[in-house]
C-alpha cells in the first residue's frame, strides 16, 4: 500500500512521456549526455613514463587529441600562430582553441560537470528539504515554527547574493559551488513538502498506523515520505536547466569551478573575446552543447510535471 | 488595513534580524583578518601596520563579548564584532568599503540609478510585450500555432542569458553598429546606452515570462465563468482582455512583485558587458577584490527590500481582487 | 480584435522607433568645441590620496593631479628627473655625527639635502580654502605630507620609502602608531623648512635613490587645509577630493564609469620642453618646444575592464591610444614587428617601448627541497622555454630575460648571458643527475622528485601559463602539482613560506637597479617583498653598498657582480621582460611612452578636426538589415492572420 501512490505517479509519467515524441526526443538526448558523463567516470589504466595509471578516464582516451600550439579552424589542416603556418597534429572536429585543446573534448569534459552541477545541489537541497519539512509538518508546534523562521530568513536574501557570500568566504570549487547552490535552493521544496506533509499527516492509514502502534520514525520514513517523493522528483528536474545555467554564469563572474574542471561557462568566458576575430567555433562548441542539455532536460521536464503535479496539469 | 500592515511589519523584524545574524555568522567565521588587511594594504606594509589596519577596522575584538576593560577604564561588553556588526545593519550605519576606501552607502547611491536604468524600463517593457503576447498565443489555443509558439517559447529559455548577452552585443552593437558597443552616461543621455542592454534583457526573459503567462491565462480560460460569458455570446477578445487578465492577475501580481528586488541584481552581466556603473558592476568588484563589507550590506539591503516586496505584494492582492481581506 | 491590433501596430512602432533612436554608436556626449582626451583605465583607481596611492591605475591619475618637486623629463632616455615644483637640483651635504648603535657610540655619515621650491606654486582652487581660492604651497606642506605617510589614520602604502631612511621618521612612526593616530606638531629630526621655500631633508645615510623618492606622487606637496576639510565627518575624504598642483583637477569622478579631469587654470608657468633624445626631432615630438602646458581642456578616463570593447572603441576612433589585445597581435603586427597596412593606412602608429619590468618563477628558499639543492633549482632553469612561453602568451613581443635587470636600468649588461636559460634538456638532465635526481628519481629512496607549483588566482590565465611551466619541468621527469589557491591563501602560503615555487612579477617604481636587486636582499624577506627568502652574504653586503652609490662604474661593476651570484644561485627562474606596444591614432601628438608613470598628460596634444573625420567614416550604420529582419517579422505573423481568417469564414 504504501508504495501504491508514487508509483502510479511514475506510470503515468512514462505514459505521458511515451505519448509526447518532443519529450521522447528530449530524453534520448539526455540520456546520451548521461552516457558521456559516465563514459568519464569510468577509469582506465593507461602507461606512461611513470608506470601504469589510473589517471584518465575512457571519455580521455576516447577523445582526448594532442595538443596543438594554438587556434585551428574546425577541421583544418593548419593552423596560425603568431603569424606563422604550423601542420597539425590530428584532424579536429570542432577546432582547437588558443592553447591549441581540442574544443570537441572540452566540450564533452564538461558535461559531467554539468550533469554534477544539475544533480548534486539538488540532492544536497533535497535532504535539507525533506528532514526539515517533514519534521515541520509532522509535529507542529515550535519545531514547526523554528524551521519557518530559518527558512523565512534564508528565503528573504536573495539567491544570487547568498551564492556570492558563500562562494567568496568557501574555497573555489565544484563540490564548493554543488554545496552553495544546494544551501541555497532547499527552501522552495521545503516549503512544499511541509504543506504536503500536514495534508499527508491527517490521512486514515496515517490514523491507522499509528493506531497500530507504529512508531514517529516509521511513520514518517515509510508512511508519509514515499508520498511526498514526487514532489522532490519534479523539483529536482525542474531545478536542473536552471542549475546547469547558473553554472556558467557563476564561473562567468569569477566565482565557479576550479579551473581545470570541464565548464562550458569557462569556454564561453574565454570564447566571447574571440567572435569578433572570426573565432567562432570555441564559442559555438559549448554554447551549442549547453543549450541542447537544457533544452533536452526542458522537455523532458515539463512532460514530467505535467504527469506529476495535477496541479499544474494545465498546459 | 492599517492593523494588518503593521502586524505584517513587525512580524518582518525577526526575519531582519535573522538575515543580520547570518551574514555575521557568514563573514566572521570564515575570513581571516591578517589576509585582509595585507590584501587592502598594498605593495610593502610593515607588521605593525597590518596591525594598525586591523584594530582600526575593530577585528581585533572579541566575537560576542568584550570583558576586557577599555582605555576609559569601564566595561563595555558589548563592544565585540557580533555587537558591533548588528548596530552597524540595524542602524544603517554602513562600514566603508575596505577596497574604495568609501562608505557603502555613498557607493550604493551613487550605483543604484544606473542599475534602476536598465532593469525598469526592461521590467515594463517585457510586462508590456508579454502579457498580450501570452493572451495572442491564449487565442490560438489548440492549434499549430499555440504548439509552435510554446516550443519557441522552451527553445529561448534554453539559451542561457551570457548568448543573448554576447550575440547581441556582437550583432546589433559591432556588426551592424546601431549601438554603442561600451559605455554609460548619467543623465538624460543614458537612453542611448541602455537601449541595447534593454533590448537583450527583454528578449532573454520573453521565453519564460511567455509560457508562465499562457500557463496562467489557460487556467482562467477554462473557469466557468468564460464558459458563462461565451454562451452569452460576448466576444472572444472581449473575455481575453477584461475577464482573463483582470483573474489572472494574482498570479502575476506575485511573480512580478516578488521579483522586483532582482531588478537590481539581475542586470549583472548586462552591467559588466556594457560598462554600466551600477550595482552589479561593484558587486562584480567586490567580488574580484575580496570587499567584504560592500557583500555583507549588499546582502542586507536585497533582504530588507525582498521582505518590503512580499509585503507589498500581499497588500496590493486586495487591490487587484476584493475577496480577499484582511484578518 | 481591435485591442490586439493596436497593440500590434504600437511595438511595431516602439522597434521603428527604437530603431531610429539607435544613430550611432559614440560614446560620448558632444565636446562643445572643447579639446578632450578620451582615455581608458583598465580599473577604477582604488584611491586618489596620494598617501594611500600603490597601484598603476591610481597612480596614473594623481600624477595628472598631484606634482612633486620633481618629474620625469618627459622626452629624455634613460630615464632621468627634473626639477618640477623644485628650483632646480637639491644640495647635497655629508656630514658625520655620532650615534648610538647596539649600546656602542660611533660616527656615522649623514646626508643632508636642500631643496628650494619655486615660489609660483599654488594649490587647485578648491571649496577648502578660503573663497574657494588655493593658497601658495610651502615646503611645510612638503613636510606634511611626508609625515602623512607615518599616520596609521592614513593607512599609507608609502612609509616603507622613507622608513628608516630619514632621521627621526621611525620614532614618530612608533609614537603615532601607539596612539593611533598621528601628532603632526610633532618635529621629525631630519625634516625641517627654515623658510617657505627651502626645505631640508636629512637622512640617515647616503641614499641617492632618494631624488626618486621625491618625485613620486607619495611626497607631493598636499594642503592640510583639504585633508581637514574632507575628511571632516560627513564629507568623502581627500581620497576622493584631491587637491594637488598639477596640470590637470579633478572634474569629475563616476566609481567604476568615468573620470574627468579638466585644466588647472593657475596652473604654474611650464612649457613644453625644447631637447629630447636623438630622434625625437625626426618624430615631430619637439615640434610644440616652447609651447605653454598643458595642451588639451580635458582628459577623459573611461573605466574599461576587458580588453575586447577597448580595442573596439579605439578602431572606432573613440579612444586615442590603446595597447594590443593578445589575440589581436597577429592582424596588428606584420612578422617584422611593425604596423601591418591596414592600420598604417588609418593613420595609426605604432610605438614600442620598454617596460621596466621582470616575470620570473620564484624558488622557495627556505623549502627543504629547493633551497639547499643549488643544481636542482639551476637544472629546472635549464628545462624552463622561455621563448615558447613568449610565443605562446605574449606573441612573441618579450624580451628574454637574463637576469633580474631590465634593459634601461643603469647596471644592464646586454651582452651578458644567463648560463641557466639556453633551454637545454640534456644539460638540465644532467645537472638533475648531479643534483641527485638522475632521471627525476631521487637516488637514495628511489621515489620520483614531486614540486608543488603555488597560483593566487584561479583565472583562465594565471592557470593556463602554471600549466605551461609545469609542461617544461616535467621534461625532466619530475611529478609536478599544481595548488589553486584564492589570493588570500596565496599571500599566506608565500609569507609564511609554505610554498615551493610560484610565479612572480615586478614593475619599476623608479627607474634603479636598486630597486629590482632589492627584491633578493636577505633582511627582505617576506612580508617584505623577497618572496624567495634568498639570502646570500656576499649579495646583502654589496647589496648595501650600492644603495648607497651613484651611478659610477664602480657601481656598475657591483651591480654586475649581484647579478652574476642572483645567476648562479638561482633563486628564481628569470623568465621575461615585456616591452609594451602602443597604438595612437594620428591625432594623438607628442606621444611618447612612459614606463614609469608619470604627469605626461600635460604634453598631449589632441587634433580634434582629424578625430572627428576618423570617426564619421568609420562608424555608418547599416540600416539594411534592420528592415530585412522587420520584413521577417511580420512574414512570421502571416499564420496568426490565416488561422483568424479561417475561424471567421466558420
Amino acid at each position: 500500500m504504501r508504495l501504491a501512490v508514487p508509483s502510479s505517479h511514475l506510470s503515468i509519467a512514462v505514459k505521458r512521456i511515451k505519448k509526447d515524441s518532443l519529450a521522447k526526443a528530449g530524453l534520448c538526448v539526455v540520456c546520451l549526455f548521461a552516457l558521456v558523463a559516465l563514459l568519464d567516470v569510468v577509469p582506465v589504466p593507461t602507461h606512461d613514463a611513470y608506470g601504469l595509471r589510473w589517471g584518465r578516464t575512457a571519455l580521455d582516451v576516447i577523445f582526448q587529441k594532442d595538443v596543438e600550439k594554438s587556434y585551428s579552424p574546425p577541421l583544418a589542416r593548419t593552423g596560425i600562430l603568431n603569424r606563422q603556418e604550423f601542420p597539425l597534429k590530428a584532424r579536429h572536429l570542432l577546432g582547437t582553441n588558443n592553447l591549441g585543446e581540442d574544443v570537441l573534448y572540452n566540450a564533452l569534459k564538461g558535461v559531467r560537470t554539468a550533469f554534477i552541477i544539475g544533480i548534486v545541489p539538488s540532492v544536497i537541497a533535497g535532504v535539507f528539504a525533506i528532514f526539515f519539512g517533514l519534521l515541520a509538518g509532522f509535529y507542529g508546534g515550535w519545531i514547526d515554527d523554528a524551521i519557518q523562521y530559518v527558512y523565512q530568513v534564508l528565503s528573504s536574501i536573495p539567491a544570487i547574493l547568498l551564492l556570492i557570500a558563500m562562494l567568496m568566504i568557501m574555497e573555489r570549487g565544484l563540490w564548493q559551488l554543488c554545496v552553495a547552490l544546494g544551501v541555497t535552493s532547499w527552501v522552495g521544496l521545503c516549503r512544499l513538502i511541509r504543506g504536503e506533509t500536514l495534508k499527508v499527516r491527517q490521512m486514515e492509514y496515517i490514523e491507522a498506523a499509528r493506531a497500530l502502534g507504529a512508531s514517529d520514525a516509521r511513520l514518517l520514513f515509510r508512511h508519509i515520505l514515499p508520498n511526498v517523493m514526487h514532489l522532490v522528483i519534479i523539483e529536482m528536474t525542474l531545478d536542473f536547466s536552471g542549475l546547469v545555467m547558473s553554472e556558467a554564469i557563476l564561473t562567468f563572474i569569477g566565482l565557479g569551478a576550479e579551473p581545470g574542471t570541464g565548464s562550458w561557462g569557462r569556454m564561453i568566458m574565454t570564447a566571447d573575446r574571440e567572435l569578433p576575430n572570426g573565432i567562432w567555433w570555441n564559442l559555438t562548441g559549448a554554447s551549442v552543447f549547453l543549450f541542447l542539455l537544457v533544452l533536452a532536460f526542458n522537455l523532458v521536464a515539463d512532460a514530467l510535471r505535467d504527469a506529476l503535479d495535477p496541479r499544474l496539469r494545465a498546459g | 488595513m492599517a492593523y494588518y500592515i503593521a502586524r505584517r511589519l513587525l512580524l518582518a523584524v525577526p526575519t531582519v534580524l535573522g538575515v543580520c545574524l547570518f551574514t555575521f555568522l557568514l563573514f566572521n567565521i570564515f575570513a581571516s583578518p591578517e589576509a585582509i588587511a595585507r590584501k587592502q594594504l598594498g605593495k610593502n606594509p610593515t607588521a605593525a601596520q597590518v596591525q594598525t589596519w586591523i584594530s582600526s577596522h575593530g577585528m581585533d575584538k572579541p566575537m560576542f563579548f568584550n570583558f576586557e576593560r577599555g582605555r576609559d577604564h569601564a566595561l563595555h561588553p558589548f563592544d565585540s564584532r557580533f555587537w558591533n556588526h548588528m548596530k552597524e545593519l540595524v542602524l544603517f550605519q554602513f562600514p566603508e568599503s575596505d577596497y574604495l576606501h568609501e562608505k557603502v552607502s555613498s557607493l550604493l547611491k551613487e550605483k543604484i540609478v544606473p542599475s534602476l536604468t536598465i532593469t525598469v524600463p526592461a521590467f515594463l517593457l517585457s510586462i508590456l510585450i508579454t502579457l498580450p503576447l501570452a493572451l495572442f498565443i491564449a487565442y490560438y489555443r489548440g492549434t499549430y500555432l499555440d504548439r509552435t509558439a510554446l516550443f519557441v517559447c522552451v527553445i529561448l529559455m534554453s539559451i542561457v542569458v551570457l548568448n543573448y548577452i554576447i550575440f547581441g552585443q556582437y550583432f546589433l552593437g559591432i556588426v551592424l553598429k546601431y549601438f554603442p558597443v561600451y559605455g554609460y552616461e548619467f543623465g538624460l543621455g543614458a537612453w542611448r546606452f541602455v537601449l541595447l542592454p534593454i533590448i537583450i534583457a527583454v528578449a532573454s526573459g520573453l521565453g519564460g515570462g511567455l509560457r508562465f503567462y499562457r500557463t496562467v491565462m489557460l487556467n482562467e480560460v477554462r473557469a466557468d465563468y468564460v464558459r458563462t460569458a461565451m454562451a452569452k455570446g460576448v466576444s472572444e477578445e472581449m473575455i481575453l482582455f477584461k475577464h482573463v487578465l483582470k483573474n489572472a492577475m494574482i498570479p502575476i501580481l506575485t511573480v512580478t512583485v516578488l521579483s522586483i528586488p532582482f531588478l537590481i541584481t539581475g542586470s549583472l552581466l548586462l552591467e559588466m558587458y556594457f560598462g554600466i556603473p551600477g550595482m552589479g558592476n561593484m558587486m562584480l568588484n567586490a567580488i574580484s577584490n575580496h570587499d567584504y563589507p560592500v557583500i555583507r550590506v549588499l546582502v542586507y539591503v536585497y533582504s530588507l527590500l525582498y521582505i518590503a516586496g512580499s509585503i507589498l505584494t500581499d497588500i496590493s492582492y486586495t487591490l487587484v481582487d476584493p475577496r480577499i481581506t484582511f484578518k | 480584435m481591435p485591442v490586439l491590433k493596436r497593440f500590434f501596430l504600437m511595438s511595431l512602432l516602439c522597434v521603428i522607433a527604437a530603431g531610429l533612436f539607435a544613430c550611432g554608436n559614440n560614446p560620448y556626449p558632444p565636446a562643445d568645441g572643447k579639446s578632450i582626451n578620451y582615455t581608458a583605465l583598465a580599473e577604477d583607481p582604488r584611491t586618489l590620496d596620494p598617501a594611500q596611492v600603490s597601484d598603476t591605475t591610481s597612480a596614473e591619475i594623481l600624477d595628472q593631479i598631484y606634482d612633486s618637486l620633481y618629474q620625469n623629463a618627459y622626452l629624455f632616455r634613460p630615464y632621468t628627473v627634473e626639477p618640477a615644483l623644485a628650483a632646480g637640483y637639491p644640495e647635497k651635504r655629508i656630514f658625520y655625527e655620532e650615534a648610538r648603535e647596539k649600546g656602542v657610540t660611533k660616527k656615522v655619515a649623514r646626508m643632508e639635502y636642500t631643496f628650494r621650491l619655486r615660489d609660483d606654486v599654488y594649490f587647485q582652487d578648491d571649496p577648502c580654502f578660503p573663497e574657494g581660492k588655493g593658497r601658495r604651497v610651502t615646503t611645510r606642506d612638503v613636510i606634511y605630507s611626508i609625515k602623512r605617510l607615518a599616520d596609521p589614520a592614513v593607512q599609507s602604502t608609502g612609509y616603507w620609502l622613507v622608513a628608516g631612511k630619514i632621521k627621526g621618521m621611525d620614532a614618530f612612526f612608533k609614537k603615532a602608531a601607539a596612539t593611533g593616530k598621528a601628532d603632526y606638531s610633532l618635529d621629525i629630526e631630519g625634516l625641517s623648512a627654515p623658510d617657505d621655500g627651502t626645505l631640508k631633508i636629512t637622512l640617515t645615510e647616503a641614499y641617492p635613490a632618494f631624488i626618486y623618492v621625491m618625485s613620486m606622487p607619495y611626497t607631493a606637496p598636499v594642503a592640510h587645509e583639504a585633508v581637514e576639510y574632507y575628511n571632516a565627518h560627513g564629507r568623502e575624504g581627500l581620497s576622493r577630493h584631491p587637491v594637488g598642483t598639477g596640470a590637470f583637477r579633478l572634474k569629475s569622478w563616476k566609481r567604476q564609469h568615468r573620470i574627468v579631469l579638466e585644466r588647472n587654470p593657475t596652473y604654474r608657468k611650464e612649457y613644453y620642453p625644447a631637447t629630447g633624445a636623438p630622434g625625437d626631432r625626426e618624430k615631430g615630438l619637439l615640434d610644440d618646444a616652447g609651447k605653454r602646458l598643458p595642451f588639451v581642456d580635458e582628459v577623459w578616463y573611461t573605466v574599461i575592464p576587458t580588453a575586447q570593447p577597448m580595442w573596439l572603441l579605439f578602431l572606432q576612433g573613440y579612444l586615442d591610444a590603446s595597447g594590443i589585445p593578445q589575440e589581436q597581435f597577429d592582424r596588428v603586427i606584420t612578422g617584422k614587428l611593425d604596423l601591418s597596412d591596414a592600420f598604417m593606412n588609418k593613420g595609426i602608429s605604432l610605438e614600442i617601448g620598454s617596460d621596466l619590468d621582470i616575470y620570473y618563477i620564484t624558488f622557495n628558499m627556505r623549502d627543504p627541497v629547493l633551497g639547499k639543492n643549488t643544481y636542482l633549482r639551476q637544472a629546472l632553469s635549464l628545462a624552463y622555454d622561455s621563448d615558447l612561453y613568449n610565443q605562446i602568451y605574449l606573441n612573441g613581443r618579450a624580451i628574454n630575460a637574463q637576469g633580474p635587470l631590465p634593459p634601461g636600468v643603469f647596471g644592464y649588461d646586454p651582452a651578458f648571458r644567463n648560463p641557466y636559460k639556453t633551454h637545454d634538456v640534456e644539460k638540465a638532465k644532467q645537472l638533475l643527475a648531479k643534483a641527485g635526481y638522475p632521471g627525476g628519481v631521487d637516488s637514495r629512496t628511489g621515489t620520483r622528485l614531486e614540486l608543488t607549483y603555488d597560483i593566487g588566482s584561479d583565472s583562465t590565465r594565471a592557470r593556463e601559463a602554471a600549466t605551461f611551466d609545469m609542461r617544461c619541468f616535467e621534461q625532466l621527469g619530475i611529478k609536478m602539482r599544481l595548488q589553486v589557491n584564492t589570493f588570500s591563501q596565496y599571500l599566506e602560503r608565500t609569507m609564511k613560506g609554505t610554498f615551493q615555487m610560484t610565479s612572480g612579477g615586478w614593475l619599476a617604481d623608479y627607474p634603479d637597479p636598486e630597486n629590482f636587486l632589492q627584491l633578493l636582499y636577505g633582511p627582505n624577506k617576506p612580508p617584505n617583498p623577497n618572496a624567495a627568502s634568498f639570502s646570500n652574504p656576499e649579495y646583502d653586503a654589496l647589496y648595501e653598498r650600492i644603495k648607497t652609490m651613484d651611478d659610477t662604474p664602480e657601481r656598475q661593476v657591483l651591480i654586475h657582480r649581484m647579478v652574476a651570484i642572483a645567476v648562479e644561485e638561482c633563486p628564481w627562474i628569470f623568465n621575461v621582460h615585456t616591452p609594451s606596444y602602443v597604438l595612437r591614432h594620428s591625432w594623438y601628438k607628442n606621444g611618447k611612452n612612459n614606463s614609469i608613470s608619470g604627469n605626461y598628460k600635460k604634453y598631449v596634444r589632441i587634433d580634434v578636426k582629424a578625430r572627428s573625420a576618423y570617426c564619421e567614416a568609420e562608424n555608418r550604420p547599416d540600416y539594411k538589415i534592420a528592415v530585412y529582419g522587420l520584413i521577417l517579422l511580420l512574414a512570421l505573423s502571416l499564420p496568426a492572420v490565416v488561422i483568424k481568417y479561417r475561424r471567421r469564414r466558420r
